[in-house]
């Protein structure tokens, strides 16, 4: 997940966090071979850490294990990009509807808060700007989570935040903007979220990710 | 990524049969919710060394079936009536998303699949009603292989695997409760398997339903879980 970092974590957790954040924004390639010794380096860390923090990234599905001799970073390809968009849909939909039907004011504060942010980003891109993806793409997130915060589940909360990041992945492959339309969709959703119109803000849910996908795979980065 | 532990053969490495085997005592209550994982007793417990059970213990706390203790070690997660219900709507949701696509694209193949996993399943509940109680991995595992038979065909890794996952996390609580619902539980596996080969996935979901909420009840009402 991409929430702000805690300040008493370890440096194994700040590695880990490092590292995963690498992956999800690309600087670690899908397929990239990671040699222990050179990442070990990279990340000033000890080979023993690395290999704990690289078996949490394994579970994740975000490496995977090259038989005996060591791990890379997960490969990508556009029929796991769908599986992965439907699979957010899936989850975020069911959590959006619980969400709006639980949330209080404070989660509305939240969500209006959260919109702002992103809104306020998505202006600067528009203008031009781009060299905020990771803050862009943070607020992106923090919305969509703020919408489902109430949903009430945490196993549903920590399966959604795992989807979302694969999610980011594909979409920093592509880089992706798409201009107004997307930041419409965040405003209709945010409105349907206060007006407490599940089904419609779970319509615009379903088309917001599936036109980021027919886009992403538009932009040819993806092989089919 | 994790996948259903009682499918997984215990190929592979050291480290990976470390893995499995720490898996499959925490999943089957050998290693018991909220257990202190002491690492000098559990290295010669499963023959490996300090540094692949660092390994292993982290794969397992990104799976949340243990929790690190800040930077002292690491305990077996405990478990809550709250986490159990959590954790069976969230395999509801799945398993009936899953049973839905799956039931549409199915072939003959599948069908196959279904029918031979439902008759292992049986039999096993059949003995177990005769005989009493049964080997409980063995019985497990075939539950496990027919559930995830039926959405063997919805066509996404992504969903098989976090199906996978959740169903291992569900099956801790009922092998804690040691939850038997006998008769009722067959006749929903039965019912399951009619739905799939009738492709009534409408019916199938709140078939499902029934079952793992009277799972949930059922475990909930043996009173071992706070």
């Amino acid at each position: 997940m991409l929430a702000a970092p805690d300040i008493a974590e370890t440096i194994g957790e700040r590695t880990y966090r490092r590292i995963r954040s690498d992956i999800i924004f690309g600087r670690l390639q899908p397929g990239q071979r990671l040699r222990l010794e050179p990442l070990s380096a990279q990340y000033e860390t000890s080979i023993a850490t690395l290999r704990e923090l690289l078996n949490r990234l394994l579970v994740e599905g975000l490496i995977v294990a090259e038989g005996q001799r060591g791990f890379e970073v997960a490969p990508v390809s556009a029929e796991r990009w769908h599986e992965i968009a439907q699979m957010r849909e899936l989850l975020e939909c069911h959590a959006l509807r619980q969400s709006i039907e639980n949330g209080d004011v404070e989660w509305e504060g939240r969500v209006v808060a959260a919109h702002h942010k992103l809104a306020t980003l998505e202006k600067r891109l528009l203008a031009g700007a781009r060299d905020q993806t990771e803050t862009w793409k943070r607020y992106d997130w923090e919305f969509h989570h703020a919408l489902i915060s109430c949903c009430g589940s945490k196993a549903l909360l920590d399966a959604h935040s795992a989807i979302f990041d694969k999610y980011l992945r594909y979409q920093i492959i592509a880089v992706v903007f798409r201009g107004e339309v997307p930041a419409r969709e965040h405003l209709a959703m945010r409105d349907a979220a206060l007006a407490r119109d599940s089904a419609l803000a779970s319509d615009i849910l379903v088309t917001h990710i599936r036109d980021c996908v027919d886009y992403t795979l538009k932009t040819g980065a993806l092989a089919s | 990524m994790a996948t259903a532990v009682v499918h997984l053969s215990g190929e592979g490495t050291i480290g990976e049969k470390a893995y499995l085997r720490i898996r499959k005592d925490i999943l089957f209550g050998r290693l018991a919710p909220g257990e202190k994982l002491k690492l000098e007793r559990l290295k010669d417990d499963y023959g490996v060394s300090v540094s692949t059970l660092r390994e292993v213990l982290s794969r397992l706390a990104s799976e949340k079936l243990v929790v690190a203790e800040g930077q002292r070690g690491f305990e077996v997660s405990s478990v809550s009536a709250d986490d159990l219900k959590d954790i069976a709507s969230l395999r509801l949701l799945l398993e009936v998303h899953a049973i839905a696509q799956s039931f549409q694209s199915g072939d003959m193949e599948w069908e196959a699949r279904v029918v031979a996993a439902h008759h292992k399943l049986a039999a096993m509940e059949d003995r177990k009603k005769s005989e009493g109680s049964p080997d409980a991995e063995t019985w497990k595992r075939y539950d496990w292989e027919f559930h995830q038979a039926l959405i063997s065909a919805c066509g996404s890794r992504e969903l098989m695997e976090t199906h996978g996952a959740v169903f291992d996390k569900y099956l801790r609580y009922q092998v804690l409760a040691l939850t038997d619902r006998g008769d009722i539980a067959a006749r929903e596996h039965k019912q399951l398997m009619q739905c799939a080969l009738k492709r009534d996935a409408a019916k199938a979901g709140e078939v499902l339903k029934a079952h793992i909420t009277g799972g949930v009840d059922h475990a909930l009402a043996v009173g071992k879980i706070a």
